[in-house]
């Protein structure tokens, strides 16, 4: 009887130190020593309350540690956005290896190494962009289609299940989204004609609990968007975080392309739910509605951005908005309770569309040709799944973006690709060269010797309020790295060229830079562990960890 | 239906690919012997002394990636692996064999020659009346859930991959070697590393844990002292990590310390403001260890701000001079035969 008391006691004991609640989620705000879910609050913002680290002193930060990977491919980058909990971090190395570190020592914990099925196909690098945590259990999508959870104490795996089929080209390299009691996610695969979804699995066993087709079924809402068969290979992918509103009980997932990419001529009509945020409800995944980008795309533009949820005044009025700035080089401002279109301004140069109806669709002027198009932006995007943010501190949107860029487009009318499972389904891949507006250092190379003026990375900071570019801070090459902002006014990004760095967040300002040797293609994060402030980011083959020194 | 027999045995043999290789030959001690010379001068750098140096394979465990046979391992030895650090070596076919003839020798570790039940025949059904009675094993250790739970469950082993999970399941740990000289040693030298480390900064004192769970430590070591344990701690538990064998299985009965596994391995570190916590050593150097304490928190701490760290001795006592060596041997048996049941 002593026993069983005994282990009562312990398992009560255990219980007790359950890392992460539902409700610690949804208060990340108010334990700012921590980041929990991908960005970091579900609101989108990547921004810290953390004060240690000012712009007046961001010039002493030090390296503290470096977390090597183990094994990758060539085309495999670090995209994972790490989760802290309690002085412990985890990550994700490329591919799939998961692995829980002291976040003070950098030394491991455990680390878990998935193997992917060899039927594995990506269009786009054998990436992961990170974990979520519930309670003690960590849950990863794979390239392989998978979802895993593992204990967050010894690395084990709880359960593994599938989501997609990966000969048909179904990966999950999205990090997945907590809401209540469930863990969502959905696959990527846009650019092997996969047939898109957003789904909740129960976080005890893995069951699926509902599923939201992005390309509706015949019949159902949206389906009118389509002809004949082309839904079945629509796309619609998932890879980048949504966002969820408490209050309003409704997420936010940006839908990625439509299938095949760049030529349309096979699947006439508007082509629902792709280029679009969809509202959803966690509790059903029924759609509350809907905002679609770039109706019938063709230039591959995606809306797999993360949506910014904040509430500002709006036309003298305080007004729940979401903030979206777009790969198709668009900043959108919607209404995140209705979906209502309320701005929708240029970010950089954009060529593809005269301004928009009064219902906020856009007035799509080009597509592909047989003689080619020019598009700005490029096939890239002005921005993608790399994350922008906001800071409440200063009021101003920050995006990640590629200035000045374009491509060729090119199809051949009438004749959309045929699908065959498994192979890529796009029509003719764009140029990338016109003129001197080529694309810079679409190339990984050592050097860049380009002179093209005008193509290039930048941060740029945006008033919502107003559309209004308050600043930009230009890179001679393109970036893939998020951006992470402080309410001390620091702002933390990078790019390819391999540059982390700190700006003012008010201006725009160097304050601080080191090289880092490899491309930076993530968000930076920052925690608190011991009572001092950190800051993390990954570039090329490892994750840095920086602090003031001592 | 034959196709079904079939899918059903090769499964069976893809299911235990990655696990216990199965010796083709026996092996003359002067093939061991020659083996052992070229092995430490060839392979120890990379593979360790035990052969467990490398993660995925374990030569004390018969582990490897994806030999299967003896002449799997003789091809892989003079070929190499590509794409890996195996590279290929010059050795003769006979010279690999003898190779291969020390690291089947291995298996059980390198005192696996020391059994004094080696030429004796266990008697399960003795076995488990010993384990029930006379050794009073059942006090301290479970079979299948019924018993006492202090030490490993040494009934069937888990499912395989732990929770069913496909892919190459490897959270496994990392080596982890004694530190401290046991419990009560004070890590050695004590100059305290990284410069300038003093007062407030450092770990010192209680174990952080971010402020959010308060870090309790300390309050769920395992019994010690209690009734004699008995059997097989830590080798013969449920981690789905392949058979012990006997050798094992007598070692941990004669020496529990020396053969427990790190899972069962009881880790403790006394700070210098005397917070104690125990729990599982996951990882260290130099500077800190790494544990997983026993509420399942993982704990860092610089061994700068710790007075004391490293293994507790298992609870469970020698029975080198409690069980004659046939009874050693019957239990042994019976302990194996609860896996081929």
């Amino acid at each position: 009887m002593l026993r069983r008391v005994t282990f009562m006691i312990l398992l009560a004991a255990t219980l007790a130190s359950a890392q992460v609640s539902v409700d610690r989620i949804t208060r990340a705000a108010q334990e700012p020593g921590n980041w929990l879910t991908y960005s970091g609050n579900y609101n989108g913002h990547r921004y810290s309350t953390l004060t240690q680290i000012t712009p007046d002193n961001v010039k002493n930060l030090e390296l503290q540690w470096v977390l090597q990977v183990q094994q990758r491919g060539n085309s495999d980058k670090w995209e994972a956005s790490p989760i802290v909990v309690d002085g412990v971090l985890y990550t994700v190395r490329p591919p799939n290896d998961v692995v829980a570190v002291d976040a003070i020592t950098g030394r491991i914990f455990w680390a878990y190494n998935h193997n992917p099925a060899p039927t594995a196909r990506v269009c786009c690098g054998r990436v992961n962009r990170g974990l979520a945590i519930l309670g003690n259990t960590l849950f990863m999508g794979t390239i392989d289609g998978r979802l895993l959870a593992l204990n967050a104490a010894t690395g084990a795996v709880l359960w593994n299940v599938p989501v997609g089929a990966p000969e048909a080209g179904y990966s999950v390299t999205v990090a997945p989204l907590v809401v209540k009691d469930k863990v969502i996610i959905g696959p990527a695969g846009g650019e092997y004609g996969i047939r898109g979804f957003i789904t909740a699995y129960s976080p005890v066993d893995g069951k699926e609990l509902w599923r939201f087709n992005t390309i509706p079924s015949p019949g159902d809402p949206g389906s009118e968007t389509w002809k004949g068969d082309a839904w079945k290979t629509g796309g619609g992918s998932i890879w980048t975080t949504g966002t969820y509103d408490p209050d309003l009980n409704l997420m936010y997932w940006g839908v990625g392309n439509p299938g095949p990419d760049w030529n349309g001529d096979g699947r006439p009509g508007d082509n629902l739910y792709t280029e679009s945020v969809v509202a959803l409800d966690p509790d059903t995944g029924k759609l509350k509605w809907h905002y679609q980008f770039t109706p019938h795309d063709e230039f591959d533009f995606d809306a797999t951005q993360v949506p910014v949820l904040t509430d500002i005044p709006w036309q003298g009025s305080a007004r729940k908005v979401m903030l979206f700035a777009n790969r198709n080089g668009m900043f959108y401002v919607l209404d995140r309770t209705n979906g209502k279109f309320l701005s929708g301004k240029p970010f950089t140069r954009v060529n593809w569309l005269d301004g928009f109806d009064a219902n906020g669709r856009p007035k799509r002027v080009l597509e592909p040709s047989a003689a080619g198009t020019l598009v700005y932006p490029n096939n890239q995007g002005a921005t993608n799944w790399y994350s922008p943010s906001y800071s409440p501190r200063t009021g101003l949107f920050y995006i990640p973006s590629w200035t000045d860029t374009s491509s060729v487009y090119r199809k051949d009318p009438g004749n959309p690709p045929i699908y065959t499972e498994g192979a890529q389904f796009n029509g003719i891949f764009p140029t990338v060269a016109f003129g001197t507006d080529s694309l810079p250092a679409m190339a990984a190379t050592p050097t860049n010797t380009r002179l093209t003026p005008g193509t290039a990375g930048a941060v740029q900071a945006f008033d919502p309020r107003t559309g209004e570019r308050k600043w930009s801070f230009a890179m001679n090459d393109v970036t893939d790295a998020g951006v992470l902002t402080t309410s001390t006014n620091v702002l933390f990004s990078g790019g390819r060229e391999g540059y982390f760095y700190a700006l003012d967040a008010r201006d725009g300002k160097l304050l601080w830079k080191t090289q880092l040797g490899g491309s930076i293609a993530n968000g930076p994060i920052s925690y608190l562990a011991n009572g001092r402030q950190y800051v993390t980011v990954a570039a090329g083959n490892a994750m840095f960890v920086f602090a003031l020194r001592q | 239906m034959p196709t079904r027999i079939f899918a059903l045995v090769l499964g069976t043999i893809l299911a235990l690919g990655t696990a216990i290789l199965a010796q083709q030959h026996s092996y003359t001690q002067a093939e061991i012997d020659a083996g052992s010379k070229l092995y430490d001068s060839n392979c120890g750098s990379c593979h360790g002394e035990n052969g467990d140096k490398i993660v995925g394979i374990d030569f004390s465990k018969g582990t490897f990636k994806t030999a299967r046979t003896d002449d799997d391992l003789i091809r892989i030895i003079r070929n190499g692996v590509p794409n890996t650090g195996m590279p290929p070596n010059p050795f003769s076919e006979t010279q690999a064999n003898t190779i291969v003839a020390y690291v089947r020798s291995m298996l059980g570790g390198r005192l696996a020659n020391t059994s004094v039940i080696a030429s004796l025949t266990g008697d399960p059904a003795r076995g488990k009346t010993l384990f029930e009675t006379k050794g009073n094993c059942v006090s301290c250790h479970a079979i299948n859930g019924a018993g006492g739970s202090s030490g490993p469950d040494l009934g069937a082993p888990a499912p395989a991959g732990r929770g069913g999970g496909r892919g190459a399941a490897a959270a496994a740990p990392l080596p982890a070697p004694p530190v401290g000289g046991g419990a009560g040693a004070p890590p050695a030298g004590g100059a305290p590393p990284q410069g300038g480390a003093g007062g407030g900064r450092g770990r010192g004192g209680a174990p952080r844990g971010g402020g959010q769970a308060g870090a309790p430590v300390g309050g769920a070591a395992p019994p010690a002292g209690g009734p004699p344990a008995a059997a097989a701690a830590g080798a013969g538990g449920r981690g789905g990590r392949g058979a012990p064998t006997p050798q094992q299985l007598e070692r941990s009965i004669v020496d529990p310390s020396a053969e427990m596994t790190g899972e069962y391995r009881v880790y403790q570190v006394v700070t210098k403001s005397n917070v104690t916590a125990k729990g599982t050593l996951l990882n260290q150097d130099t500077f800190s260890v790494q544990m997983r304490d026993t509420n399942d928190k993982l704990m860092s701490y610089w061994k700068q701000d710790l007075k004391e760290y490293g293994f507790l001795p298992s609870p469970m006592p020698s029975y080198r001079n409690v069980l004659t060596p046939q009874e050693i041997a019957d239990v042994v048996s019976y302990l194996i035969s609860l896996r081929s049941n």
